[in-house]
């Protein structure tokens, strides 16, 4: 009985993790300027991979390959927002009129 | 750090024997001198005083659950007005201290969907939004003020 609602509730977050995943695709297609299509990626590495990687550990249980999906989580949570950081501050150096494609307001 | 070296070979190894472990000491104690000498890492990576840890540990908690809203938000966003939104780069100054937590903070508005870290320097921080509202209060967000509760509990011991 709890392995039936283990697997039930794995395949949800699995499915619900691959929704995600096309939903962030679906968001870079629908953006139309870089920095506003990074945050629809961003969605896929924060929920996306939360959900599949739950979902993974749920369906195989408590075992070796559930440790080794809690260090991805650790080495992509740690390397994906240096990527983002990088991609986004190159495209704001680089840009030469940035103010046309978003405001720009200083706190 | 070599403990956590040493944990890290038994992981990926994948079972526990007196082979893979004295490989393991062996390997973890290269690397630890290694990441010591070139690198310049401190020993003191992961201690703290347990207060500390579980600060640590609810902040970390709290950022999980702020990442997972965000994603169903900007998720909403996609669904519902693509074309509506009102991105912005906001500049703003943080009172946080050290270049760790500068960092924390910076990285953990990269990782909530729906905010970019662009630029931090000197005490200042460049982020991207995608919409008006998550602009809003970012210069005191809730990763701030947590952060400076933990800054200002380690200037004070």
């Amino acid at each position: 009985m709890i392995d039936n609602l283990l697997t039930a509730a794995g395949l949800a977050c699995f499915l619900f993790g691959l929704f995600v995943f096309f939903s962030a695709v679906l968001g870079l297609f629908r953006f139309d300027y870089v920095l506003n299509r990074m945050h629809a990626a961003a969605v896929g590495d924060s929920l996306g991979i939360f959900c599949v990687l739950i979902g993974l550990m749920l369906l195989h249980g408590w075992s070796l390959s559930a440790g080794k999906t809690l260090l991805i989580f650790v080495f992509l949570w740690l390397t994906s927002p240096v990527c983002s950081h990088l991609v986004a501050e190159m495209e704001v150096s680089t840009v030469p009129d940035l103010e046309k494609e978003c405001e720009v307001e200083v706190r | 750090m070599f403990l956590l070296f040493f944990l890290l070979w038994l992981l990926l190894s994948g079972g526990i024997s007196v082979h893979t472990c004295l490989w393991g000491v062996a390997v973890s104690a290269l690397i630890t001198w290694f990441c010591r000498r070139v690198l310049g890492y401190e020993w003191r990576v992961f201690c703290g005083s347990p207060a500390g840890i579980w600060a640590m540990a609810r902040y970390f908690a709290h950022l999980l659950a702020e990442m997972l809203k965000a994603g169903l938000v900007i998720m909403r966003i996609i669904y519902t007005r693509p074309k509506g939104i009102e991105p912005k780069l906001v500049w703003f100054h943080t009172p946080l201290k050290t270049d760790r937590r500068r960092a924390m903070l910076a990285d953990s508005i990269t990782l909530t969907a729906g905010t970019i870290t662009v630029r931090a320097e000197d005490g200042r921080m460049l982020v991207h939004t995608l919409d008006a509202p998550l602009a809003g209060g970012i210069e005191d967000s809730s990763f701030q003020q947590r952060l400076e509760r933990m800054e200002a509990a380690q200037w004070s011991k």
